[in-house]
């Protein structure tokens, strides 16, 4: 940024080295976390009960996957993640419609809801352990009343945002109650329940390992913690970048699913 | 947000209250760790008489709240960086990413490891949390400020600093604003994750405690004193900014979750 600037745009030889450096961005900006993970490697201490280089974590995953413990525990995180994810999404929908349509449901339910939404969500699980047991429904119940805030909130404005003259539209049609909301509601909000879907993801792969770390009811979570108690710091870091993948791996799978979801229904305008 | 009061809000509330009261009260549903609600809170009156309650409340709200002022100090600096230095955003933006995505509770067990059971670990894991929230929304703030406040300030012939000081920063007060509250919510929740998962100390540490106890009533008293923290800090940051940022109030409000 000189203060001299040009009185011309952007001089046209210098076009093509900027588009290579935008084509490089995502490389380039990899670097730090590239070159730290290549020191650690290079002057880590393998022995080191800290911080272990990452050649050790490659080990320590094989080690777990051999044993046959590292399989079983993605798997059972994945079904609960999926499964809190599509209830949140059921409920976060439906109540989000009610709540749009009707001023006396969004007043009488505001505080309830407030109150549970600001709730830290980790300080419910014991109180769902002792109650239900662990099991799938307490852990789908806890990851749900974490997750479903994003969906619910999102679904409700989106409600509230549609131009009343297509309601009134619906209504000279004499549209029925349940054709106004398959026709008319439920697809003018689906791009903002999509948008809810998409904040709610990683809260809900996140809540979903708080869970196995406290209720110790298998899974990714518990794994990790429980390599954490004996000291594994291999596994751990191992864990984590395989924590990390799978979070990432399921950002983009609901970025793809979102993305097809919209395609019937294009967001126009903002 | 109105400023009448919530008649069928509140009415929900207590019925609720009251039905749950009743229904333990009379066995219709016999749950054996469903405290009623009048035995919750005896046992919250008790936990304050004794001292227990306050001495864990202060050390998760100054876990808390420290973590959250590093977050803030260092996530509005990074933040500034990002959005004015095109070399500091191409060779780190892709690895901000990267660590932004790594989910923040797998990192728990991590801080565990290296500085045992302390506040330190507990601080350590929920400022690197609180961080992202700062760095991204001081970033976003910074980059939609009206350029012609940039050409202001060329015509008053500020130095960089004075610009950021006096026209940047101002001008992206409230989304900054928005990353602080996000970030508060998301400092509580990992302090008390890192004190149930790990470092024997304040309402996390507390609330297993009387779990693993077998002792639900104290249980649900912390269960409902961790909601009311939440639900205060929330209302304190909102306030203090609708001091500080007048006009920002309702973008606040709408931030959602």
């Amino acid at each position: 940024m000189s203060a001299a600037a040009p009185a011309s745009p952007v001089p046209a030889r210098r076009r093509p080295a900027r588009r290579l450096g935008r084509r490089l961005a995502p490389v380039l900006g990899l670097l730090p976390l590239v070159v730290g993970l290549a020191c650690w490697e290079l002057f880590g201490d393998k022995g080191s009960p800290t911080f272990p280089p990452p050649s050790t974590w490659w080990d320590a995953l094989r080690i777990l996957n051999d044993d046959g413990t590292l399989m079983p525990a993605i798997g059972e995180t994945l079904k609960t993640f999926a499964v809190a994810l599509a209830v949140a999404t059921a409920i976060g929908v439906a109540l989000g419609i009610a709540i749009g349509m009707s001023r006396i449901v969004d007043r009488a339910l505001g505080p309830l809801l407030e109150f549970f939404r600001i709730m830290p969500p980790p300080a419910i699980i014991p109180v769902a352990v002792l109650v239900i047991g662990t099991n799938l429904q307490m852990k789908v119940l806890v990851v749900v009343l974490a997750c479903v805030w994003p969906i619910l909130l999102n679904t409700t404005s989106a409600v509230r945002a549609i131009p009343p003259v297509r309601i009134a539209m619906a209504r000279s049609l004499r549209l029925s109650n349940p054709a106004l909301l398959r026709k008319v509601i439920v697809p003018s909000t689906l791009p903002g329940s999509v948008l809810g879907l998409r904040v709610a993801t990683p809260l809900c792969f996140i809540v979903t390992l708080v869970v196995e770390m406290l209720a110790s009811s298998g899974g990714v979570g518990q794994l990790i913690l429980l390599n954490q108690r004996n000291f594994n710091a291999q596994a751990v870091f191992g864990l984590l970048v395989v924590i990390a993948l799978l979070g990432l791996a399921l950002s983009l799978l609901i970025a793809a699913t979102e993305s097809r979801a919209l395609r019937r229904w294009p967001v126009r305008g903002s | 947000m109105t400023r009448r009061i919530n008649l069928p809000g509140i009415a929900v509330v207590v019925i609720l209250i009251a039905l749950w009261q009743l229904v333990v009260d009379t066995k219709v549903i016999d749950f054996n760790y469903v405290s009623p609600p009048s035995q919750i809170a005896d046992r919250i009156v008790d936990l304050a008489r004794d001292g227990e309650l306050s001495d864990n409340l202060w050390h998760t709200v100054s876990v808390a709240l420290q973590a959250w002022v590093i977050a803030v100090g260092l996530g509005v600096i990074v933040g500034l960086l990002l959005a004015y230095s095109a070399a500091a955003r191409t060779f780190t933006m892709a690895s901000v990413d990267a660590l932004r995505t790594v989910p923040v509770v797998a990192l728990v067990p991590v801080a565990l490891l290296v500085w045992g059971p302390s506040a330190k670990s507990e601080i350590v894991v929920a400022a690197y949390a609180a961080l992202w929230p700062i760095v991204i929304n001081t970033m976003g703030g910074l980059r939609s400020v009206n350029p012609r406040l940039h050409d202001v300030a060329r015509t008053l012939r500020l130095s960089r600093v004075a610009t950021a000081r006096k026209i940047a920063l101002p001008a992206a007060a409230p989304e900054i604003l928005v990353g602080a509250r996000l970030a508060l919510g998301t400092s509580l929740v990992v302090t008390i994750v890192a004190e149930m998962v790990g470092n024997p100390a304040g309402l996390g540490y507390a609330l297993i405690e009387q779990q693993q106890a077998l002792n639900p009533a104290a249980m649900w008293a912390y269960v409902i004193v961790i909601g009311i923290v939440g639900v205060a800090l929330n209302y304190a940051i909102v306030g203090i900014g609708r001091l500080l940022v007048p006009g920002s109030a309702r973008r606040l409000g709408d931030a959602g979750a």
